[in-house]
């Protein structure tokens, strides 16, 4: 049974007389331990689905319809303490930015801490062990010293490494990682990449992976949606899409694609 | 003799005091740019590739003197841009135009884009009356936007647009170089692709040397014929476009032309 099954999702943002209609009619799956990619250009609609299943969008002007399944349950319905448990517990988001994310005024490790005790069992000297295992395993070097730090003394990529901590942290079932590289250096982005890669394999996490970026897709993802002006327009394997693209827009984002990458050497 | 570069940094270099202390005394200096030699002949298109902090909008701001070098001279046609005063001033910054990486912020809000394209044409007294408007009418069709874009206002533009419009005021003075500071890097990237083909286009039928800087290794190697690598604040690397993707010689640019192709197996040594 696929662990997340979304169902007809639409989101419409009111205006003052008009309605916009962010995301139109989507529907897809995660199934266990699968990365699944929702990629598309700035507007399309991406961040809309991700935010939407949790229902972290201001309603109103928002008004999100359609039928959001985890395991079963309901993700729509949910309201009160069960949609805070949801929310950064059972889903669990790593933003763009992670500058933004973190609270300027909290060390890494009092953040760490407070996600670990909001949605685990373990408290106190437990709670910061298993912070401690967290930092570790994200690659940040002398982790117990670090619990201390400040996010202004983490640089771009280690804060982003706190942030994959932070969500991971609560065990998740289900990990959306929206434009989770983009704000890095390139050169950070592969490790961050590299990262998520190998911690969804350890882990057999699920992800929904939200990107404009068709090369980083390629590199993580399992199957990808193409979102354009609100619509799902083309999903399936990874390898299908990128090679075999069957909607004039998925040949479009690839044409471009193409004009802006290295060409230096073959596919490996 | 060949003749001298539209524009050429020697040695330059920028440094900002490094304050400690309750007195905020000096205790040193970070050298944003260290002794970068950079030059930009006629036609030429070349490429400034760097991370984050290497120091190529700050050395993209010497070359234009919206900062003064610590160190170092830049030269405009042989002459030291820094010693210009008066209309040979005007006429190098006339020659020498920037493309901003926000078109938002580089614009005026309050202009319409007619009053933004008719104020280089004002300042360097290049038109007025007809000829002015249909000056204004000619840098719309080059930049490839619609004629009646001439009354709206920045924000009702979308990004790709606005950008431009900033290609458009920067190419009304006939510059011979234009200064590209990441002008693609806020756009998506079918905009940003048109963007790069219509600066190619620039290139190839007026002959206006680019610099192009960004942190993008694929759209710099897409648009230019040669490429130089900056970590830093220093020239780490500097070639032909395809020798320095296929054979780096410093290992700087290896990591980047790897990471530039997210290349998860890589691990630098």
């Amino acid at each position: 049974m696929a662990l997340l099954t979304v169902e007809d999702l639409s989101v419409i943002y009111a205006q003052r007389s008009t309605a916009v209609r962010a995301v139109d009619r989507v529907s897809f799956t995660i199934e266990p331990g699968e990365i699944v990619a929702l990629v598309g250009e700035s507007g399309s609609g991406k961040t809309s689905v991700a935010l939407a299943l949790t229902k972290l969008l201001p309603m109103p002007p928002a008004a999100i319809s359609g039928d959001v399944r985890l395991s079963g349950t309901s993700l729509l319905d949910a309201t009160g303490d069960t949609l805070r448990s949801i929310r950064g517990g059972t889903i669990s988001y790593v933003f763009q930015d992670p500058a933004t994310s973190l609270n300027p005024v909290l060390t890494i490790g009092e953040q760490l801490v407070e996600a670990i005790e909001l949605h685990t069992d373990a408290r106190g000297r437990e709670a910061k062990q298993e912070a401690i295992r967290w930092l570790q395993r994200v690659g940040i070097p002398s982790a117990e010293e670090r619990l201390g730090a400040y996010p202004h003394e983490f640089s771009g990529g280690m804060q982003q490494r706190a942030c994959i901590a932070m969500a991971l942290a609560s065990r998740p079932a289900l990990l959306v990682a929206d434009e989770p590289t983009t704000a890095l250096d390139v050169t950070i982005q592969v490790q961050i990449l590299r990262l998520l890669r190998d911690l969804q394999r350890t882990l057999s996490l699920s992800v929904l992976l939200i990107s404009h970026d068709l090369t980083v897709v390629e590199r993580i993802a399992h199957r990808v949606g193409v979102m354009a002006g609100g619509r799902l327009v083309e999903l399936g394997a990874v390898e299908q899409v990128l090679h075999q693209p069957a909607h004039p827009h998925t040949k479009e984002l690839l044409r471009y694609r193409s004009m802006m990458t290295l060409k230096r050497e073959g596919k490996r | 003799m060949m003749a001298a570069p539209i524009i050429e940094a020697r040695a330059v270099s920028k440094w900002y005091p490094r304050r400690a202390g309750v007195l905020r005394r000096q205790v040193g200096a970070i050298r944003a740019v260290d002794r970068m030699n950079v030059s930009l002949g006629a036609g030429q298109t070349l490429g400034l590739v760097g991370e984050s902090g290497c120091g190529k909008t700050t050395l993209a701001k010497l070359l234009v003197r919206l900062l003064e070098a610590s160190e170092g001279e830049v030269f405009v046609h042989g002459q030291p841009f820094a010693s210009l005063r008066g209309p040979r001033l005007l006429a190098a910054r006339r020659a020498i135009q920037f493309i901003f990486q926000d078109p938002l912020n580089s614009l005026n809000p309050r202009l319409t884009v007619e009053e933004t394209l008719a104020e280089p044409l004002v300042i360097h007294r290049l038109a007025r009356g007809e000829a002015r408007r249909s000056r204004i009418r000619e840098l719309l069709v080059a930049v490839q936007l619609p004629p009646s874009y001439r009354s709206r206002l920045p924000r009702e533009l979308s990004g790709g647009e606005r950008q431009r419009v900033g290609i458009a005021r920067a190419l009304a003075t006939e510059p011979e170089a234009l200064i590209c500071d990441e002008p693609i890097a806020s756009l998506d990237v079918s905009v940003g692709a048109q963007i790069i083909e219509l600066l190619r286009t620039l290139a190839h039928r007026r002959r206006t040397a680019l610099l192009f800087i960004s942190h993008d290794l694929g759209a710099v190697a897409s648009l230019c014929d040669r490429i130089a690598v900056m970590k830093d604040g220093r020239l780490v690397e500097f070639g032909p476009t395809e020798e320095l993707l296929s054979r780096p010689a410093h290992s700087y640019t290896e990591l980047l032309i790897r990471s530039a192709s997210l290349d998860l197996e890589f691990v630098p040594p």
